[in-house]
Order: structure tokens, then sequence, then C-alpha cells
């Protein structure tokens, strides 16, 4: 009896938090959803209703569809870029030791830390017209015409790619650092090569945890909101960009809610696909 | 030992995978470098190479009626936040770390689940809320809002501090006497309170630099800083946001810095 009791007082320690998230998170989604079928009847007014318009404006319309695959399209290309090149940092840091490993996980976790509206204004000192490469490059005499490289999709794929790159690194150190390094030792001391050992064992032991910093990647590239609208090209837009349009300037509650609600369940099932994964892992390393 | 004796074979593969590593950190860092660099120039207009330093942008920036408006909401939101936040999510995390109950997955779940929906989902989402509860352009929207993200962080933190924390001296409070209350403050709390500092220290950054949500449940009077960067960006560059930003910075390499002090990097990058 006592022990029952004791058990139904655990759950009271949760209560702040998971109220927090019920009436703050999932009912305004829930709210979301039932506006995303409203009828919009003009000048920021709508009527309850329950209509499919909005998304089946948004999923059959040729200029939303370019939008969806434009934004997926930017989203791939950073997933990609991200592991590739985020592969051998994330081995070399848990290779190193001491104070090097320390001073590199440092240098992740500030950037990670560091709010994104200041590091994208960096960008803009960066990559703009007068900005430091332009100038760099020009006093080097490499070109002789500023090259325009803001607000195009280049300008999108670097800032989302400084967005992903400090939590892809995290993931796949952790990925790396809890794999079972004896195995990659044994191929060793059969006689497999440097790089045999590297790609046999520790780069195919190391697949399903990729694919999850890649899943990440994915779902935070794709609802990015800050990096298209400051970086971004005027005609090119994404999925994000059209949300924040048609809830802050047309005012179109319903289609923005539409779009909104379509880009989460996007996210919840590629996130969804990466918990799968991550339980795949899970027995391929029982195995 | 013969290996001493055989020609070592230049390793390409390191070679490769050191200058990634530095190219890749380099890539992360640069554009908070430049930001620091370029708030200290003295000239009227972002130019490269600098005219010269200065602390001219730091001054603009203590004078500007706006940006000192947006400096103090910023201070408004982020406070409430911390405070709440720490409450709501240390507690969370430390019920997690110590008991197995039915439902443990599902609680972490929900807890983890806002931080892993873009930011401008939860803006618009809340947003359409306030507005139907009343709460539309109130702080209190905006610390809801940023509290659903803080939570979060903050659990992560006090469950990596948490970790390697040994529960049965609780119980051993217990059996000496000690009432759970006693036990708390006596036992858990000295214990645990490097984390909690930690904890907070990060929900603080973490809504003090907010954008997503603040853009969508800000009014003019309640805007915050990156908001109104934000805004800025969108017309002119000017050099008062690089002084602005750097402030930014420090706030938050100060917080990691005291951060890594108390419950070490390791921990803090395993979150």
């Amino acid at each position: 009896m006592f022990d029952f009791y004791r058990k139904r007082k655990i759950y009271l320690i949760f209560l702040p938090a998971l109220l927090t998230v019920f009436f703050f998170f999932f009912l305004p989604i829930l709210q979301l959803l039932r506006i995303s079928f409203y009828q919009y009847t003009g000048m920021g007014t709508f009527n309850p209703a329950f209509s499919f318009a909005g998304y089946a404006k948004f999923f059959s319309d040729p200029y939303y569809i370019r939008i969806i695959l434009y934004t997926i399209k930017i989203a791939l290309i950073v997933t990609f870029i991200s592991l590739f090149a985020g592969y051998p940092v994330a081995y070399t840091i848990v290779k190193a030791s001491g104070l090097k490993k320390i001073i590199c996980l440092l240098l992740i976790i500030v950037p990670l830390w560091t709010n994104l509206i200041v590091r994208i204004y960096g960008w803009y000192i960066i990559l703009g017209k007068n900005g430091f490469i332009n100038i760099l490059l020009l006093r080097l005499g490499v070109i002789d015409q500023p090259l325009p490289m803001l607000f195009k999709s280049f300008s999108v794929i670097i800032g989302l790619l400084d967005v992903v790159f400090p939590w892809v690194l995290l993931i796949l150190i952790s990925v790396l650092e809890g794999m079972d390094w004896s195995m990659i030792e044994a191929a060793r001391d059969l006689g497999a090569s440097r790089w045999k050992s590297f790609y046999e064992v520790t780069f195919k032991l190391s697949i399903p945890g990729v694919a999850v910093a890649g899943l990440f990647a994915f779902v935070w590239a794709m609802g990015e909101y800050a990096v298209p609208s400051l970086l971004g090209a005027t005609g090119k837009r994404t999925i994000s960009i059209e949300v924040g349009d048609q809830i802050l300037s047309v005012l179109n509650w319903p289609f923005g809610a539409s779009i909104a609600f379509s880009l989460l369940m996007i996210s919840f099932s590629v996130l969804f696909l990466s918990n799968y994964l991550t339980r795949l892992g899970d027995q391929y390393k029982q195995a | 030992m013969l290996g001493g004796i055989k020609k070592k074979k230049i390793d390409w593969i390191g070679i490769f995978f050191g200058v990634m590593t530095v190219m890749v950190l380099g890539f992360i860092l640069s554009p908070i470098l430049i930001i620091v660099l370029v708030s200290f120039n003295s000239g009227d207009y972002i130019v490269f190479p600098l005219e010269g330093l200065s602390l001219r942008w730091y001054r603009a920036f203590i004078d500007n009626y706006i940006w000192r408006m947006v400096f103090k909401n910023s201070l408004i939101v982020a406070v409430p936040t911390m405070l709440f936040s720490t409450f709501a999510g240390a507690l969370a995390a430390l019920g997690y770390m110590k008991y197995r109950f039915r439902g443990r997955n599902a609680v972490n779940l929900m807890v983890m689940v806002p931080f892993l929906v873009p930011g401008i989902i939860i803006g618009i989402s809340l947003l359409m809320f306030v507005h139907k509860i009343g709460l539309a352009g109130t702080v209190t929207s905006v610390v809801l809002g940023h509290s659903l993200w803080a939570i979060p962080t903050v659990f992560l933190v006090v469950q990596a501090a948490l970790t390697g924390y040994d529960f049965s001296v609780e119980d051993a409070a217990r059996d000496l006497g000690a009432g759970p209350i006693k036990t708390f403050f006596l036992i858990t709390l000295p214990c645990i309170r490097t984390g909690v500092f930690t904890a907070m220290l990060f929900s603080f950054i973490t809504s003090f630099g907010e954008f997503n949500i603040a853009l969508f449940l800000t009014a003019p009077d309640t805007m915050t800083m990156p908001v109104q960067i934000w805004n800025s960006l969108k017309y002119e560059v000017n050099p008062i946001i690089a002084a602005v930003s750097t402030v930014m910075i420090v706030t938050t390499v100060s917080a990691i810095a005291v951060g890594a002090r108390l419950i070490g990097i390791q921990k803090m990058s395993h979150m």
C-alpha cells in the first residue's frame, strides 16, 4: 500500500514540466491542426470549417511543389556535406586526448550555444559584396569583380551548414565513442591495413549512428527559418519562409497552418525513422 | 622490437582528417570571430582592412534608446524563463534519473519533443494560441515559448551532471531519520547544485539568444534583442549590430566557461 502511494507520488515530480509541454505545446499544435482546416475569407479573416483546401493547394499547385522540392534539395545537400565533412572531424576528436580533445569540444560547443542571428550576421560580413572574402580575393588579384555570394542558394547552404555542423559533430562523436574499439584493433592485428580496418570495421559499424545524425541534420535544415529568410534569394523560397509570410504578411492563417502542419508531419516522420534506426543499430551491436 | 627500424609510412588518412578538422572547426568559428573583430572597428562602415580600433560602436549601443530597450526586454524574458525552466526541468531530471517506473520513456519523449520541432512551428502555433487565450504580445507568452526549449535544456544538463550521483545516499539519510525535505536540502541539493547552476546558465542563454519563437510572440514594446537584430539586418548592416552581437557572444562564452569548470566539458558535450 505504501509502495503504491509512493509510486503515484513519483509522477508529481514531472508535473511542472509536463503541464507546460501539454498546455503550451500540445494544445497549440492541436489548435494549429484545427485552424489548418478553416476556410480563409480574405483580409486576415477565416471561418471555422472542415476543408482540405489548404493542404490540396500546398501539395498540388506547381508553385508550392517547386518550394517543397527546393527545400528538400537544399536540406539534402546540407545533410550530405555535414556528414562527409563531419565524420573525419568526429573521428579525429574521438581519437584525440587530453587538452587537444577538450579544446576541440569547446570549439564545437561555443558556436552551438551562440545565438543563430548573430552567426548569420557574421556570414553577412564574411560573404558580402565588400565582405572579408571578396576584399581578400580582390587584393590577392584572384578576382577583379566582387563575387556575388550573399542572397543565393550558396549562402543558404553555408548558413545551414553552420546550424547543423555542431549538432552533427556531437552526435557523431557520441556514436564513435560508444563503439567497440577492440574490434578495430582485432582487424589491425589480423593484418588489415589502416584504411581497410577503418572502412570495413569502424565505418560499417557506425552506419546506423551516421544515419541518425543525417536525419537530424535534414530535419533541422528543412525547418530552419532565420537562415533562408536572411541569407536566401528572394525568388527561391523554402517551406518555412512560406509559413512565415502567410502568418506575418498575407495573414492567411489557415493556409499558413496547413503548410506548417505539413512541415511538422514531415519532420516527425523523419524523426520516427531515426528512432527506428537507433533501435536497429542497438540490435546490430548486440548481434 | 623491429617496429622502430621500419620506415614510417606517411599517414595520409591522418593528414586528411586533421585538415578536415581544422577546416570544419574554422568554418563554424569564423562568423563569431569576425564579429568580435569588426565590433572594435573605428570606421563608419565595415570595410576591410579595418581603419582602426575603437569602442565607438559600444558607445553607440549604450547611447541608443532602442538597443537599450531590446537589451532590457531580453533580460526581462530570459530571467523568468531561467527560473521557471530550471525549477521544472531540474525536478523532471531528478525524477527521471532516480526512479524506474512505467511510462519513463514517454516522460522523456514528452519533455524533449518541443526541442525536436522547428522553431517556426512552435512560434506560430503559440502565436495562434495566445491570441485565443488573450496573452498576445505579452512577456508571459514569450517566457512560456522559451520555456519549451529551456526545460529540455535544463533536463539534459542536470541529467549529464547527475551521472555518477549515487541516489542511495538519500535512502541512507532517510534511514537515519531525516525527513524528505531535510534530505533534499541537506543531501540532494548540495550534491546537484553545480549541475543545477550550470543548467540555469544554459537556460538563460537559450532564452537570451532565441529568435524564431520571439519573432512571432513579441510586440514592438516587448521585442527582444535577436528580433531587433533580425529587423535591422533586413534593411541595413549597421556596425552597432557587431557590438550588440559581441555582448551576446561574450555572455554565451562566459556561461560555457563556467559550465565547463563546474560539470566538465566532456559531460556538456554528451547531452
